[in-house]
């Protein structure tokens, strides 16, 4: 143990003593490490962003599929299935997408009659007559529609529609209300102009959350037609979607990595004759191979760790502190735009555990064969000049 | 297959291993052709050179192979969201039954890579390398293990397939998973327990006896009981030690315990067992080189150590366990 | 039992290669303990082959090195090391220090691997640069340093394993003549505590010292005649 402190001790002022060349090693370190802790901490921050999202999510959607496509659902429907046991409320609900072609943004519109996420209002209230809305921070923002204000969207017969602001909104996650517009459920299926008795998908709540697989497959076998998604399933299926693009980011990244080694190889076999020789006395004044490989072993953990945490940090600023500038569009492109985006800071010890495993094993690795071949030196041959 | 980051993580860094250790075993088997004592050629100097390489690379690969480890603990535990049914990291082995061959054959190289690096310790206290032959031999017999390993691995990522919601009527209907485990979780808990303290008395026994008596016979059973304790451990670790830990009755999932919801109790818990099951079997399987030229003494030397350390090791780890039982609000007998 | 016993002993470098080198050709010698022993003869006659051979860093091609009666030609390189630190002291033609490190850094070089304590470690340095006077430069880098001052600290790098042996190669091929008067000043005082000295030098005012007990004279890697006073 001693011998070991004494050895990091040298390899400490060895490594100082070589700044240009660690310097370099440890820039090109630091870069991949923080492009792999990017792409983690944005996926990991994005997940927990759609947890939170999630949450408001009723236990189970029943929406109807034609031809293998989402329809509208019969409101009727709800009569049948509310003899199902175990059923607690059945909630028709009313929503669709618009496109807002000033802004160049997707807004989410949705009737107030439905379940959402609860919705902390900023200001006023939600809308209660048919030509009121609330909106979402970040479409306000886009819109410079404060509350008070108005909004003015284009239906379905191509008119525009005029909505007083009622109400101004957020939630916990930044993605669910940025582009959010609440309406009423009236002037919803007027503005869309949803055929009556007819609701885009049914919010059906389960107060014995073990009873909902059961209750799924009966509302299956009622209506054939219906598709009822748990919550479980879109959590799951959210997740899938988000580590399948972080680890394609990685795979692309993986590149750098390797580069790395590349690097780290070429570093360690071209040892300067001065580093040589320095070597070389160190194993004539009684240095056995096994402790220059100590030595070479500790230089390497020294600057990986370094290198590490420099890059992780580095990471953290760029995705917490700059909304991951450089690499925001293609992690959380499944929506045209988000005006606004926050993230949450969030990051945990098996995200850290997998970077180091990426590349602190592959740098050592690749050091290894070089390192013996400087740890071999002969000791003479200090005195053979 | 499934893209998750840790997935990727682990195959990399199984390969990486697989490779050095490929290397580590191409030159060890150099070294066993080649090998000539008494020669002073330079081929010779070379090769006695290559000792030092092939010592790092296993080294290095086994520090590899116990953190990998961790992580697909830690993957495991991470993707069970991933399939319907799974509660843990159980639920995920279960995905793919594959999964829990994978984990034995982890265990296995553990034990293996840990006992030839014992070997080459051995072999390295003497002056004429007794053991040169044995231990790169050893080691072309262990590199096919982690390349089953790997093989077992990949082929439990590549089988994996996430339940997600599908264009017709999600994965409802999907079936949840069949608990390999549960017959072992199904065990009575007394009897486990009686079983369990009984093995840990008889287990410590042997241990004073081997600091007392230098025979070799205890050294044997010394191993014997190790092992033993090794498998009653997992048992009850499974059976009744997790749920005094999660106080939860049904709860027997030997993995959570890794997580911060336990206060990562479980780490001191495994590597207690790990070290001491390990250091506990060196001794007996060390036995017989005592009757190779220059090696008793050496080995008489360090197994005095190996038997402490693994009476330590073995204690914590009780001491731990019985904590945990005395501490949990989960309370089977009054 | 003589201290080194070598025999028969042949070094040849890059064996079987277009540079084939037969450095050293069938060399027998012994040293006894107390000795100072002088190896000399013309560049590339196998002096510092020889040497470094004795003192444990080089593996003869074939042949037998005895150090204290014990065979150290088959022995595993980390119990040659062993042996090389704990019973050698060396001296370099180029002194061989660290440039960039202090005085002290390089004096206690060679203890690092030896797990000593910092405050042992520290006071063994200290006491030996005092002993060669250059104490008061210890926190100097060695690039600052004159050229006698370095080999000054070199033996005193050579000494901080209290080695019974001390090996030196062309100890005053950069030293004037007052300076290598000093040097052998103190290889006389170590000698007279009992050290071994084994110098490979040319220079007549080492070999022909009053202080020296045994001559080695070699011409083309072997041994022409060994005198002794």
């Amino acid at each position: 143990m001693t011998k070991h402190l004494k050895i990091i001790d040298y390899a400490v002022s060895s490594l100082l003593r070589r700044k240009f060349k660690n310097g370099a090693i440890m820039a090109a370190y630091i870069g991949t490490v923080a492009a792999l802790a990017s792409v983690l901490f944005l996926t990991r921050s994005l997940q927990t962003e759609t947890t939170a999202l999630l949450q408001g999510v009723p236990d189970l959607i029943v929406q109807r599929t034609l031809g293998g496509r989402h329809e509208l659902i019969p409101v009727d429907y709800k009569a049948g299935m509310a003899g199902i046991l175990g059923i607690g409320t059945i909630t028709p609900r009313y929503w669709g997408y618009y496109y807002d072609a000033l802004t160049k943004a997707n807004y989410t519109l949705i009737g107030s009659g439905g379940e959402t996420a609860p919705l902390t209002m900023l200001e006023g209230r939600l809308p209660q007559t048919p030509d009121e809305c609330a909106v979402g921070a970040g479409v306000a923002a886009l819109r410079h529609s404060g509350r008070s204000g108005q909004l003015i969207l284009v239906d379905s017969r191509n008119t525009g529609v005029l909505f007083e602001v009622s109400g101004l909104f957020t939630s916990e996650s930044d993605l669910l209300t940025n582009d959010l517009v609440v309406l009423t459920d009236r002037s919803l299926i007027d503005f869309f102009g949803y055929p009556p008795g007819l609701a885009t998908d049914f919010a059906v709540s389960v107060p014995n959350s073990s009873e909902v697989q059961t209750v799924a497959a009966k509302i299956k076998k009622l209506f054939p037609d219906t598709r009822p998604i748990t919550k479980r399933e879109l959590v799951r299926t959210y997740d899938m979607v988000f580590n399948w693009r972080s680890g394609m980011m990685l795979t692309v990244f993986s590149a750098a990595v390797i580069a790395l080694c590349i690097m780290a190889w070429d570093k360690a076999t071209g040892i300067s004759a001065e580093e040589k020789q320095e070597i070389g006395i160190l194993k004539a004044i009684g240095w056995d191979t096994s402790d220059i490989l100590a030595l070479k072993f500790w230089e390497g953990l020294i600057i990986s760790l370094t290198s590490f945490l420099t890059g992780v940090i580095v990471a953290y600023m760029h995705v917490f502190f700059f909304n991951a500038s450089l690499l925001a569009a293609v992690l959380k492109g499944w929506s045209v735009l988000f005006p606004a985006f926050h993230l949450t800071p969030s990051f945990n010890s098996f995200h850290l555990l997998i970077m180091a495993f990426l590349t602190i094993i592959p740098y050592i690795a690749s050091t290894v064969i070089p390192t013996w071949k400087t740890a071999i030196t002969d000791p003479d041959s200090v005195m053979r000049g | 297959m499934i893209l998750h980051p840790g997935v990727l993580a682990l195959i990399t860094g199984s390969a990486i291993t697989l490779l050095m250790l490929c290397y580590a075993a191409i030159n060890g088997a150099m070294i066993f052709f080649a090998w000539n004592y008494n020669s002073s050629s330079a081929s010779q100097l070379a090769l006695e050179r290559k000792t030092y390489l092939i010592s790092t690379l296993v080294n290095y690969g086994l520090g590899f192979q116990i953190i990998a480890f961790v992580l697909f603990i830690f993957t495991m535990d991470d993707i069970h969201r991933l399939f319907v049914g799974a509660m843990c990291a159980t639920g995920s082995l279960n995905a793919n039954p594959v999964g829990w061959y994978a984990l034995l054959s982890k265990i296995i190289v553990f034990f293996l890579s840990g006992f030839w690096i014992a070997l080459n310790y051995i072999d390295q206290q003497a002056e004429q390398y007794p053991l040169v032959r044995l231990k790169y031999a050893l080691l072309g017999g262990i590199v096919p293990c982690i390349g089953i390993d790997f093989t077992l691995q990949l082929t439990y990522f590549l089988g994996l397939e996430p339940d997600i919601i599908t264009s017709c009527c999600g994965s409802l209907f999907g079936s949840g998973g069949e608990s390999t485990a549960s017959s072992l979780a199904a065990l009575p808990v007394f009897p486990a327990m009686v079983a369990f303290y009984s093995l840990s008395i008889i287990l410590i026994s042997v241990m004073v006896l081997n600091l007392a008596f230098q025979a070799g016979v205890f050294r044997y059973l010394l191993a014997l009981f190790s092992a033993l304790f090794f498998v009653l451990a997992i048992v009850s670790m499974i059976s009744f030690i997790s749920v005094y830990i999660y106080e939860l009755p049904t709860h027997h999932c030997p993995f959570d315990i890794l997580q911060q919801e336990y206060n990562f109790v479980g780490y001191p818990l495994y590597l207690t067992l790990f070290g001491g099951v390990y250091f506990g079997m060196l001794p007996g399987l060390f036995q017989p080189l005592k009757n190779t030229a220059g090696l008793a003494e050496i080995v008489a030397g360090v197994e005095k150590k190996w038997v402490q350390c693994s009476m330590i090791s073995c204690l914590c780890f009780i001491a731990f366990v019985t904590y945990a039982i005395c501490l949990s609000k989960l309370t089977y007998f009054l | 039992m003589a201290l080194i016993e070598v025999d028969n002993v042949v070094k040849i470098y890059n064996p079987g290669l277009a540079d084939e080198l037969t450095a050293v050709h069938a060399a027998s010698l012994s040293i006894e303990a107390g000795e100072v022993a002088v190896l000399t003869g013309p560049s590339g006659s196998g002096k510092t082959s020889l040497l470094s051979l004795i003192g444990c860093m080089a593996r003869p091609t074939s042949g037998r090195i005895l150090v204290d009666g014990k065979d150290v030609v088959k022995l595993p390189e980390r119990f040659l090391t062993n042996i090389r630190r704990q019973a050698f002291g060396f001296i370099f033609q180029q002194f061989h220090l660290i440039r960039e490190l202090t005085v002290l850094e390089n004096v206690l070089l060679p203890l690092f691997p030896l797990a000593l304590g910092t405050r042992t470690m520290n006071e063994r340095a200290l006491s030996i640069l005092e002993r060669l006077k250059i104490d008061n430069k210890k926190h100097l880098q060695v690039k600052k340093l004159s050229g006698g001052e370095q080999q000054r600290v070199a033996i005193a790098r050579a000494l901080i394993n209290k080695p019974r042996i001390i090996i030196a190669d062309e100890p005053t091929a950069h030293l004037d003549r007052k300076l290598a008067q000093e040097f052998i000043d103190t290889l006389d005082q170590l000698n007279h505590e009992g050290k071994t000295i084994i110098i490979a030098t040319h220079d007549p005012f080492v070999h022909d010292n009053p202080l020296v007990t045994r001559s080695i004279v070699m011409r083309d890697g072997q041994i022409e005649r060994i005198d002794t006073k």
